[in-house]
């Protein structure tokens, strides 16, 4: 297999990427140029040129020959894999370039030879293949058709071969003509080889500017992942007293360095709970950075249904305690073939679960719904707490952000939670939308509704899969 | 009488858990770093060994279990951990080194028990 794939483009995905989208926008212009030639016959009708039986057999038939290996290459196209060491994406764009050379070269002998008008559409297949093609490559097809158009005007000029020059398209046949035959190769050579050398340069330097491009976003990918693990750093320095100050507080709490009053239990009750808060809100930091940080998305069927009777689960206790009622309901008939990471949905899950406990008040109603439908699940949890104001609803989602309405209750939160779950609902390429008042809710409290739409597959972009496929095969 | 290592670089750690151990009827013994830990559990060999799972330097703790296990010291160990639920990034049994459960700080006097008699295997109340 010729060595094809220029060296700048290991691991460069963007290439791989253009390579495909040219390819189909050939085939697609290919059809295009099947319907001019066949339009061809027409035209040199219209303006009278007098094309003899052959010619007009042979346009009709290179016309089907080009339809039928455009066929073939559309065909193709979709199961070439981008891989350097085997036939790829790029080996097509060259056979693509061949046959159409081809074509063309049958097309312009029998249509004059070096007076034939189609001898301009060489440039086409010059310019578009230094797109590419390595220059070497594309250089050694140019001096090929320069070569074989020369040796078709020689051969043609001293009578070796028959010409077949279109009638009245010049007052008399220019190819016995030396002057012209000279004038129009000389013509013929500039034109192709400045086409490659022009193409060949805005193409490299276009390319080497995109390459620098993904460089610096590289770059930035890794700043930023210094400073996930900064924060990390700092955050989990935070944690160690705070945890510790928590330890020491449940010892005292339990009675093990004496009994306490009333009055001191009630107060340290109270630390405890403002020190969870603080753990809380600390590791909300340390996952969102976690995830960021390693990026560590397990995605795998789950069972959406046995996720959220976990969350349940968890929050039966809380939920008892403050005789917060809380209901599954399904709807549909039942998948359970939904793509994603199981944790991260857990986490989604059970931060609006908890949100919802933490905003209810006794006797509440909490209804978790899934709806199965035809592309992708969807989960409402509804509440009938104190609700979100209209005007804030699509803020509830940006980091740090809290209801003004929360400013007056008693709950701390970081404000950070809907942010995270907006980021991992978002990971799974689904959506999350938040309604105030809910279903549930009532004129004084009016509620909250998330409703999250995850489809059943979340779609791989393909650039990811290109360069791993390149990695493993350069 | 079961005698437990105790073994954090945070002394109130160290301190809270002891109190809470010896409440509840077990001897302790205390380390601060893990030369100190290494030494003090070839001398007294405890009965199970509780042991931080970041000291100074992240892996500091597993780094001591792992070169307790390679030298054939099978005292249970139960790890404390601060960040790894947090992550999302939950720590399989045996899954870097043979240690035998995880305690999650900050620490709660229920969960350490349990734990503790578990792997003591002292039959809960």
């Amino acid at each position: 297999m010729i060595k094809l794939v220029p060296d700048w483009t290991k691991e460069y995905v963007e290439f791989w990427d253009a390579i495909k989208r040219r390819n189909l926008l050939f085939i697609k212009l290919r059809y295009i140029a099947v319907l001019m030639l066949l339009g061809f016959g027409y035209f040199a009708s219209l303006i009278e040129l007098q094309l003899t039986p052959t010619q007009k057999l042979l346009i009709l038939f290179i016309a089907v020959i080009i339809f039928l290996y455009n066929v073939a290459f559309q065909f193709i196209r979709p199961k070439l894999k981008s891989e350097a060491g085997k036939f790829n994406p790029l080996h097509l764009s060259l056979l693509q370039i061949l046959f159409d050379l081809t074509a063309l070269t049958i097309l312009v002998y029998f249509t004059g030879g070096i007076e034939s008008p189609l001898l301009a559409f060489y440039v086409f297949h010059m310019i578009i293949g230094s797109l590419i093609l390595p220059t070497y490559i594309i250089y050694t097809i140019a001096g090929l058709s320069f070569t074989v158009i020369t040796a078709m005007a020689l051969l043609q000029f001293y009578s070796v071969i028959p010409s077949f020059p279109i009638r009245r398209l010049y007052s008399q046949p220019e190819f016995d003509n030396i002057r012209f035959v000279l004038v129009s190769l000389i013509d013929f050579a500039l034109l192709i080889f400045v086409s490659v050398f022009l193409a060949n340069k805005i193409a490299h330097q276009l390319y080497k500017r995109e390459k620098q491009l993904v460089e610096t976003l590289e770059k930035l990918n890794v700043a930023e992942n210094r400073k996930q693990k900064y924060i990390m750093g700092i955050v989990h320095e935070i944690k160690s007293p705070i945890a510790a100050t928590k330890s020491i507080l449940d010892l005292v709490s339990k009675g093990y360095v004496g009994k306490l009053s009333e009055e001191v239990k009630a107060k340290i009750k109270r630390a405890e709970a403002r020190t969870d808060e603080a753990l809380e809100m600390i590791n909300t930091i340390l996952r969102i950075s976690g995830m960021r940080l390693l990026n560590q998305k397990k995605f795998a069927l789950v069972d959406i249904v046995k996720i959220l009777r976990k969350v349940i689960d968890s929050y039966s206790e809380i939920a008892r305690s403050k005789n917060i009622y809380i209901e599954l309901i399904e709807k549909g008939k039942r998948k359970d073939n939904v793509e994603g990471d199981e944790k991260l949905l857990e986490l989604v899950f059970s931060n609006i679960v908890a949100n919802a406990l933490k905003y209810s008040e006794t006797n509440g109603h909490i209804q978790l719904t899934v709806s199965y439908g035809r592309k992708s699940v969807e989960i409402q949890i509804c509440d009938d707490g104190i609700g979100v104001p209209p005007h804030e609803l699509d803020k509830i989602f940006d980091s740090y952000y809290r209801s003004a309405n929360l400013k007056e209750l008693k709950t701390e939160g970081t404000g950070l939670g809907l942010s995270l779950v907006k980021e991992i609902v978002e990971q799974h390429n689904g959506k999350i939308k938040a309604k105030s008042p809910s279903p549930l809710g009532s004129e004084k409290r009016p509620g909250t509704c998330f409703k999250i739409k995850l489809p059943y597959s979340v779609k791989r972009t393909e650039p990811d899969e290109a360069l791993l496929t390149i990695k493993g095969g350069v | 009488m079961d005698l437990i290592a105790i073994v954090d670089d945070d002394k109130d750690i160290v301190e809270t858990t002891g109190l809470i151990l010896q409440a509840n009827g077990f001897d302790v013994v205390k380390a601060y770093e893990p030369g100190e830990a290494y030494n003090l559990i070839k001398e007294r060999k405890p009965d199970l060994i509780i042991l931080d799972v970041m000291m100074n330097e992240p892996d500091d703790g597993f780094f001591l279990a792992q070169r307790l296990r390679r030298e054939g010291i099978e005292t249970p160990i139960l790890m404390y951990t601060s960040i790894s639920k947090a992550i999302g990034m939950e720590f399989g049994k045996s899954e870097i080194v043979s240690v035998d459960d995880f305690v999650e700080k900050p620490i709660s006097s229920d969960e350490l028990l349990t734990k503790v008699k578990k792997l003591l295997n002292i039959e809960g109340e």
